[in-house]
Order: structure tokens, then C-alpha cells, then sequence
């Protein structure tokens, strides 16, 4: 008997044009291990088991009629809770959004849809994506399935903890600053940050607009491809999605060679790291270069500033964006007052989260009248100095090889009251999308407490072809992506 | 232009621009988190950047038009998630002194 909830996109489909199993099959598993598994990983804020297998009921009887099925046929997908889903409670990890329903769905998420892909649930994510460890949900914390105790990394937190688990087929996330690239190296998974603006951001509550970047989390590269070979392109909703022509990434798999690949390693990612990431990251480089890629040192001085740069920006288009949850369009609302004003306070004071309150704080401070220039404005400047860093390295190397995060998972409770930890924690992965780059995030092996290590090659612009490829066949000639914890 | 250095004064003054009310218990905390944040990030002030261009779109998206044409929601159904709405539009509470 196979496990139905550990195949690949492309094997489900062709099982199910076969007659190896229904979609109803497929759904039910997925459903029967979510009951069993999820009480204790706590990776779904909603799961969507009605609308699920009405969806599977549909594919199954269009199989029966023997229409064209889509190229996610059957697939179960996990979706963040900040990707707005027709009909379906959004509640973007807030209290705030507790009970939304939105009346439209965001474009990538209808895209799958559109192809076949079954939605099996909406997933745990710190409040509105602001978080490295889901412990800043409004909700819940979601756990580790390597090990409980351990955060699973954030703030696509629940979306990761759900693939290394076997509670969906893939998942989306996204990411501004690290949100799937961090929780895929924490849980073991493989985990796409595209360049931004290759996948539409429309319908996904708005963090820092020139910043965010949607992705997804597979179990493979291949599967990776074929996601986001549906979801890249252009969408008139989102004036800032990409015209540039969308590759055909599945094809291109085994496009690039990796003799003579020059890979470049920044030296600045390899200060300060736990002594076993920075050894299985080596063991990485070890293996590319057993393959004949050309190993090179490259050096990116601007690193350190990303946080900086990211941790100023990032607040001031929150504080902007978040202006929105007024308590009188959509969501939760303080009861009603005679004054608008007290309406905004109240509503404002009473159900965002701590670190909600604490970014929109900041990043008013930075833009009130007297700071901008200093800050603000001294931050986009910077921002250029670092893109153009990248640029210059990328002149020399087709790609670069960095490790995710200096650490692997830490203790839940461990940094949550002391918001500048866990701000610094991210210094690997923020200044990719101070950039705007692409970053593919592989696991590597594990340290010596049985927690995964992520390893993450980071591209030039819209280059996610190249990089799908090279960790595409990083994948078939090592086996971490194949390992999954004992639940 | 020249900085003041953050402070827990300071902070009421923000939380008012922001509109979000604060118990004096989340002032206190919130006030010597962000001090701390602030104080970190304060060395990015140090960097040279005469000259250099600020950067607030990275892909170098040049201008996208549409249709100057309604082409998203119905307004029953954008209407529809408010609180309160009567004929179509979101009632709110005065915003002017009656």
C-alpha cells in the first residue's frame, strides 16, 4: 500500500489518469493525517475539509468524463493564512482579521486553483507574516516536527511545519525577509523566494509592498518548478509584477551543468555560524565541487547593513500599509463610538498583536516629520549601495551559496520578548530582498541535536531557472530532502 | 537633518500618530524595545552616501497603465465585509462635531 500523502505533484497526477487512487482518496489521507498529526504540530489555523473534498469531487468526476485535468490535478496545497481565499476565513495569523472572509481570492492562489490544485487548509503565520518563529501568531505557536520544543521557524512557519509533515502535497508561503527561506531550512523542506515582482503579491495582505515576494514550499526542486511554472507572470492587478517572460522551469531542470558552474561564497555569511551549520554548509561546497563547480571567493562588505536597511524600511511601509485596519471596512471592530477617531484607537489598540503595534510604531517614528531623511531616505540610499554589491559579485559567479541562518531552530520562548534577537536572527536571508534577488533554500543534513540545516543559492534577477536547476540536481545526487522526523 | 535620540516621550507622541492606543504597561515595554532596535540601527547614519541614488523599486519596472475602466468588485460585494453600510455605503461614526 503507498503512503498517498508522501507523492510528488507530478506523481499524483499521473496516478490519478492511471486509476491508481482518486482525488477523494488523496483528500481523505491528507485529511485522516491532519486529524492525527496537526493536534500536536498546530501548523493550520482552518483547515477547509468541506471545501476540499468538493474539489477532489470535481477532479474525480471530471477524470470520469475524461476532461483535461490541470497540471496540479489533485495536489493538496497548504496556503498561508495571508493569501486571501474566496469564502474562507483569512485571518492573516491577526485577531484583528479573526472571522474575515474575504470575497475574492488573491491571483496565485486562484492560478492553482485553476489548474486542480485542492486547498486542504489555511496555515499558522506570525501576526500579518511579521516574525521568524510563528510565536508572534495571534493564534497559536506552531511546533517543530523535528523536535516540539523548537520553533519551525517563521513566519511561514505553519506552511513549512506542514510540508516536512506530510499534511499537504505543497504549501505556499512568502517571503520579505526570509519567510520561507528560514522556516524551509528550520523543518527540512525546499523552499523558493522568487525574485520580487515574478509572482503577483495581489490579494495577500500587504506587508512591505517593495519587499514581498509569494513562494512555495515543495518537497523537491521538480515540484518547485512546476508550482511556479503556474503562478510567475504578469497580473494587471499588481502594477509591480513582472512583464519578463516566464521560462519553461520544468524543462530547464537539467539545463545547467554544473562542471565549471562558478559558484560564489560570500565570505560576510560565514562569520558567527554554529560550528555544525558551518560544517554542513561545507560539506555542501564539498559536493559541488565533486561535481567540477569552480569554487569562488567573493565578499560582500554591505551584509550587516541589510538589517539595518531592512529593519528601517520595512517598518515604514508597514506603518502604511497597516493603516488600512481601520475596524471599519473589514475585520474586527471596538465597539462603536460616537467619535471616528476613538473608533481608530480603540479598534487599533485592542486587536493587533504586540509586535503589530511595535513595527507599526517604529516605522511611523522613522517617517514623522525631522526623521525621514535621516532615516528613511538614508536607508534607500544604502539599499542601492547593497544592490549594487550584488551586482558587482555577480559579474564574476553564476550564483552564490550561503547558508540560511547562522543557527538551526531555537527553543520556543527563547527570543520572543526581545524583538532585536530575533530581528538579528534574520541577517542571512534580508539582505536578498533588500536586492530583490532569488534564493532557493535545500536542506543539508542536520547538527547534532537532529534539526535540520539549510543551505540557500542565491541568483541574479529572474534567474529562478538556473537556480531550480542546480538544486535540482544538488537533489539527485544527495538525499536530505528525502529525510522526514519520526510522528 | 540632525536626530533626536528615541525615547519613552517620544513614543506617546508616535502611538498617537499611528492611532493606537496604548496601556502605560505596553508604553514601558514597547518603549524600551524600540529604544533598543532604534540605538542598533542608528549606525546605518554613519554610512557615506553623497551622490547615491535612493532605491524604492528594485526590478526597474517602468510605468503600468490599465484601463481607465471599473474592472474588480461590485460595490455590494466590496460593501459586504463592512460593519455597518446603508445604501451601499460604510456608515462610520462623525467625524465632525455635530
Amino acid at each position: 500500500m503507498i503512503d498517498l500523502t508522501n507523492l510528488t505533484i507530478q506523481k499524483i497526477r499521473a496516478s490519478l489518469l492511471e486509476k491508481k487512487f482518486s482525488a477523494t482518496d488523496l483528500t481523505k489521507a491528507y485529511l485522516a493525517r491532519i486529524k492525527l498529526i496537526d493536534p500536536t504540530i498546530k501548523a493550520f489555523i482552518t483547515v477547509t475539509d468541506k471545501q476540499a473534498l468538493l474539489q477532489a469531487k470535481a477532479i474525480d468526476d471530471k477524470i470520469a468524463k475524461g476532461q483535461k485535468l490541470g497540471k496540479l490535478a489533485g495536489s493538496c496545497m497548504a496556503v498561508k493564512d495571508i493569501y486571501l481565499t474566496k469564502d474562507i476565513q483569512t485571518t492573516a495569523g491577526s485577531q484583528l482579521l479573526n472571522g474575515f472572509i474575504p470575497q475574492y481570492s488573491s491571483t496565485i492562489y486562484q492560478k492553482l486553483l485553476d489548474q486542480d490544485a485542492i486547498i486542504i487548509g489555511k496555515t499558522n503565520t506570525d501576526t500579518f507574516a511579521f516574525g521568524a518563529s510563528t510565536e508572534n501568531s495571534g493564534f497559536f505557536t506552531t511546533k517543530n516536527p523535528w523536535n516540539a520544543a523548537m520553533v519551525p521557524g517563521g513566519s511561514s512557519g505553519g506552511s513549512a511545519a506542514a510540508q516536512i509533515s506530510n499534511l499537504c502535497t505543497f504549501a505556499l508561503g512568502t517571503d520579505t525577509g526570509g519567510s520561507i527561506r528560514q522556516p524551509a531550512s528550520f523543518c527540512g523542506v525546499t523552499g523558493l523566494k522568487p525574485t520580487y515582482g515574478r509572482n503577483s503579491r495581489y490579494g495577500i495582505t500587504a506587508m512591505a509592498s517593495s519587499f514581498d515576494a509569494p513562494g512555495a514550499f515543495t518537497s523537491d526542486c521538480q515540484d518547485l518548478a512546476t508550482v511556479l511554472s503556474q503562478t510567475a507572470g504578469f497580473d494587471p492587478f499588481d502594477a509591480t509584477s513582472s512583464q519578463i517572460k516566464v521560462p519553461d522551469y520544468i524543462n530547464l531542470l537539467d539545463k545547467v551543468s554544473l562542471k565549471g558552474l562558478r559558484i560564489g561564497l560570500p565570505k560576510q555569511y560565514f562569520e558567527g555560524l554554529e560550528p555544525d551549520v558551518k560544517t554542513r554548509i561545507q560539506e555542501s561546497v564539498n559536493i559541488f565541487e565533486k561535481q567540477a563547480a569552480k569554487i569562488v571567493p567573493i565578499s560582500l562588505p554591505n551584509t550587516n547593513l541589510g538589517i539595518d536597511v531592512y529593519y528601517v524600511l520595512v517598518p515604514c511601509e508597514i506603518s502604511a500599509n497597516m493603516a488600512r485596519y481601520d475596524g471599519l471596512r473589514f475585520g474586527q471592530s471596538a465597539k462603536y463610538e460616537d467619535n471616528l477617531v476613538d473608533l481608530y484607537f480603540k479598534t487599533r489598540g485592542k486587536f493587533m498583536e504586540p509586535e503589530l503595534k511595535r513595527r507599526i510604531l517604529i516605522g511611523t517614528y522613522f517617517l514623522s516629520s525631522g526623521y525621514y531623511d535621516a532615516y528613511y531616505l538614508q536607508a534607500s540610499r544604502v539599499r542601492t549601495l547593497i544592490k549594487q554589491e550584488f551586482q558587482t559579485e555577480f559579474a564574476k559567479v553564476d550564483l552564490m551559496l550561503a547558508p540560511v541562518s547562522p543557527t538551526t531552530a531555537w527553543p520556543i520562548g527563547q527570543k520572543v520578548n526581545d524583538p532585536l534577537q530575533m530581528y538579528l536572527a534574520d541577517v542571512l536571508t534580508v539582505p536578498i530582498n533588500v536586492a530583490g534577488l532569488p534564493a532557493l533554500s535545500l536542506p543539508c543534513g542536520f547538527d547534532s541535536q537532529g534539526l535540520p540545516v539549510g543551505l540557500q543559492l542565491i541568483g541574479n534577477y529572474f534567474t529562478e531557472d538556473k537556480l531550480l536547476s542546480v538544486g535540482h540536481q544538488f537533489q539527485q545526487i544527495t538525499n536530505f530532502h528525502l529525510k522526514k522526523p519520526k510522528l | 537633518m540632525a536626530k533626536s535620540k528615541f525615547d519613552i516621550s517620544l513614543l506617546r507622541h508616535i502611538a498617537d500618530l499611528a492611532r493606537i492606543k496604548l496601556s502605560p504597561t505596553e508604553i514601558d515595554t514597547y518603549g524600551r524595545q524600540i529604544e533598543q532596535v532604534v540605538d542598533h540601527i542608528d549606525r546605518i547614519a554613519k554610512i557615506d552616501t553623497k551622490n547615491v541614488d535612493p532605491t524604492f523599486q528594485v526590478i526597474d519596472t517602468k510605468n503600468v497603465f490599465n484601463q481607465n475602466k471599473p474592472n474588480h468588485l461590485p460595490v455590494e460585494l466590496a460593501t459586504s465585509t463592512a460593519r455597518s453600510t446603508y445604501k451601499n455605503f460604510i456608515v462610520v461614526p462623525a467625524s465632525i462635531e455635530k
